[in-house]
C-alpha cells in the first residue's frame, strides 16, 4: 500500500473517531475524545559510523518523530484509543506515516481497589519501562533510549501488533500490583528487524504468527519505587525469496527484562537487566545459531531545577559469541557483537509544551548499529562518539 | 532523682526543636483544599487514596461511580503546592505517569483547567469530580475533603 493511501485510511479512522465523539452526549463528561500530540526533530553527528542516516562527519537530520493520539470513552467501562505516528529514522525506518496502535479497552470490573481490562485491536506491547511510549520524546529519559535493551533495529517487531491482552491491577496498603498478558500476531517483519537477525536484508522475509507477552509490575504506595518483570516469546518463519541463498528457516526470540526504579526526591535512579535468547535453525544451513545476549544499564536523572534535568547512564550489551562458528563464517569483527555506551544528557523544559535536549554518547562496540545504515560491519569503528540535539513540541 | 539527659537525647531534642521551627516557617500546605462534587459520598480521604486517584490508579468512588479528575497547569504554583504538599510528588513526575498512561492508550489524563474559579465551577457541575483550590469554596454543590 502506498504511503498516501495508507495516510488516507488513517485519516478516515481518525475522522470517524472525532465524529463519533462529537455525536455523543455532551453532558456526559466521560464521553469526550481527548486528543494530544507531539513532534520532534533531532540533529545527530558521529565521529565514526552512521546512526539514523549519514552522520559521520556530517550533521544528520534523519530522526523525525510526530504523533497524534486520541483517547475516547464512548461510555463508562469502554475506552477506545489510538495513535497515528510519523517516523523517519535513517534507513532503518522509512515508513513515514503509520497507524501505531488502535485498541478497544473493555473494563468489565472496576472497583476502588482495582480492576480488570481486556484489550483488542492493534495493541501496545508492554516490555520494560519505556516500550509502550518509546516514540513519545516527553516520556523518554533521553533522546535515545538505552539501545542495548530497547533495540531500535527491532522496534517495529516489538512495539505493537494485532492481538488481544488482559490487564489486571489491584492496589492496597502495600502499593499497586499489575499483571499484563498478551497474545499477538505481528505478521511480516520489516527489513530492519530482518537485518538485525540475519545480518542483512535477505531476499526472503520473516513472518511471525504468534508471540506472547507477560509483564508483572509493582509500584509502592508513595510512588517512589517501581519494579517490573517482562517476558516475550516471539516466533517467526523465514520464507525464502527468488535466488535466495537461504532456505526456509525458523527464528525464536525470547527476551526477559527486570526493571527497577527508585525516586529519591528530585533524583530518579533506574536500572534494567535483560537476557535475550535468540535461536535460528534450518535455513538450509549445516549449523544453527543459539545465543543468549545479556544487556543492562544504570541511569541517574536529577531534576536540579524545576525545568532542568541532567542524566548520566552506562549501558552495555554483551553477546557471548566470540567463538561462535556461524559468526566466524560471516567474518564480522567481534566488536559488532557488543556495545558499551556512556551517556550524559541535559533536558530543558522551556515551557510545558516545548522541550530541548542535548546528549553525548561515548560508545565502544557497534552491536546496536543498524546494518542498513552501516552495510559493511568490517568497516565500522570500534570506538566512536555521538552528539545529539532534539527539539520537541507537544499539544 | 531524675538523671541528666544523655548527650544523644539532648541532640535529638535539639533536632526536634529545629524541625518544629522549620515546619513553622515552611509554606503552610493546609492552604490547599481538596474539593469534590456533593454527590461524592466521602467527607475525608487518606493521602494514599488521593495519590491513587491523581496517578489514575483509582478510577472509582466507593459507590462505584467514575472519578473525574481536574487539575491546574503543571507550572501553576497551586498545582505545585498540591502535588508536593499532599501527594509528595513533583508536577513533572505526575505528568510522566499521565503521559505513560494516555500515550499507551490505557487511560485519559486529568482535565486541565485554567483557574481556580473554573476549577470550583467545574467540580460543582460535574458528577464524581475532584479538584483543589485555595480560594474559599462557598459553593453549595461542592464540599471539602479532610485529609487523613
Amino acid at each position: 500500500m502506498s504511503t498516501s493511501s495508507r495516510f488516507a485510511r488513517l485519516a478516515g479512522v481518525l475522522a470517524a473517531l472525532v465524529g463519533a465523539a462529537a455525536a455523543g452526549d455532551p453532558l456526559l463528561q466521560s464521553n469526550t475524545l481527548l486528543l494530544q500530540g507531539f513532534a520532534a526533530q533531532s540533529l545527530i553527528t558521529t565521529s565514526h559510523n552512521n546512526y539514523f542516516g549519514q552522520t559521520q562527519h556530517a550533521l544528520g537530520t534523519g530522526l523525525t518523530e510526530a504523533g497524534l493520539n486520541g483517547v475516547w470513552r464512548p461510555h463508562d467501562g469502554l475506552l477506545v484509543a489510538g495513535q497515528v505516528l510519523y517516523r523517519r529514522a535513517g534507513k532503518s525506518d522509512q515508513q513515514g506515516v503509520r497507524l501505531d496502535y488502535l485498541q478497544a479497552v473493555w473494563q468489565p470490573l472496576q472497583t476502588t481497589d482495582g480492576g480488570l481490562e481486556l484489550r483488542a485491536g492493534k495493541i501496545k506491547i508492554p516490555y520494560g519501562l519505556y516500550n509502550e511510549t518509546r516514540d513519545v520524546p516527553f516520556t523518554r529519559p533521553s533522546i535515545l533510549l538505552p539501545e542495548s535493551i530497547y533495540f531500535d533495529t527491532v522496534r517495529n517487531f516489538a512495539l505493537a501488533a494485532p492481538g488481544v491482552g488482559l490487564n489486571a491491577h489491584w492496589h492496597g496498603r502495600r502499593g499497586e500490583w499489575q499483571a499484563n498478558l498478551a497474545a499477538v500476531r505481528p505478521g511480516r517483519l520489516d527489513a530492519a528487524t530482518e537485518a538485525n537477525f540475519l545480518n542483512v536484508d535477505q531476499p526472503g522475509h520473516l513472518e511471525s504468527n504468534a508471540s506472547y507477552v507477560a509483564q508483572l509490575r509493582w509500584t509502592s504506595p508513595d510512588e517512589s519505587t517501581l519494579a517490573a518483570l517482562s517476558w516475550v516469546h516471539a516466533n517467526a518463519n523465514y520464507h525464502p525469496g527468488p535466488g535466495d541463498p537461504l532456505g526456509p528457516g525458523k527464528l525464536l526470540f525470547s527476551p526477559w527484562v527486570l526493571s527497577l526504579q527508585k525516586r529519591l526526591d528530585t533524583v530518579t535512579l533506574t536500572t534494567e537487566y535483560a537476557r535475550a535468547h535468540i535461536r535460528l535453525w534450518n535455513f538450509s544451513q549445516p549449523i544453527g545459531v543459539s545465543v543468549t545476549t545479556r544487556a543492562w544499564y544504570v541511569q541517574g536523572a536529577w531534576r536540579f531545577r524545576s525545568r532542568w534535568e541532567g542524566l548520566l547512564r552506562y549501558d552495555a550489551i554483551i553477546s557471548p559469541l566470540k567463538n561462535n562458528p556461524l559468526y566466524a563464517l560471516t567474518g564480522t569483527p567481534y566488536y559488532t557483537r557488543y556495545a558499551k555506551d556512556w551517556t550524559v544528557g541535559l533536558r530543558w523544559d522551556v515551557t510545558p509544551s516545548v522541550m530541548l535536549r542535548a546528549e553525548l554518547h561515548h560508545v565502544t562496540g557497534t552491536a546496536w548499529l543498524s546494518r542498513l545504515d552501516n552495510p559493511n560491519p568490517s568497516a565500522e569503528a570500534r570506538v566512536w562518539n555521538m552528539a545529539l540535539l532534539q527539539a520537541s513540541w507537544r499539544f | 532523682m531524675a538523671r541528666p539527659p544523655a548527650p544523644m537525647t539532648k541532640i535529638r531534642s535539639l533536632l526536634m526543636l529545629a524541625a518544629l521551627l522549620w515546619g513553622l516557617q515552611s509554606p503552610a500546605f493546609g492552604a490547599v483544599d481538596v474539593i469534590v462534587n456533593n454527590d461524592v459520598p466521602l467527607r475525608q480521604i487518606s493521602e494514599n487514596t488521593l495519590r491513587a486517584i491523581y496517578t489514575l490508579r483509582q478510577t472509582r468512588w466507593p459507590d462505584g461511580r467514575p472519578v473525574q479528575v481536574f487539575v491546574l497547569a503543571d507550572d501553576d504554583p497551586l498545582h505545585g503546592e498540591f502535588a508536593k504538599g499532599l501527594l509528595g510528588m513533583y508536577p513533572y513526575q505526575l505528568r510522566q505517569i499521565w503521559d505513560q498512561m494516555t500515550f499507551s492508550g490505557m487511560g485519559q489524563a486529568p482535565v486541565q483547567l485554567s483557574s481556580q474559579t473554573e476549577m470550583l465551577r467545574r467540580v460543582a457541575a460535574t458528577p464524581g469530580a475532584i479538584g483543589y483550590i485555595s480560594i474559599p469554596a462557598g459553593n453549595e454543590h461542592v464540599h471539602i475533603l479532610s485529609i487523613r
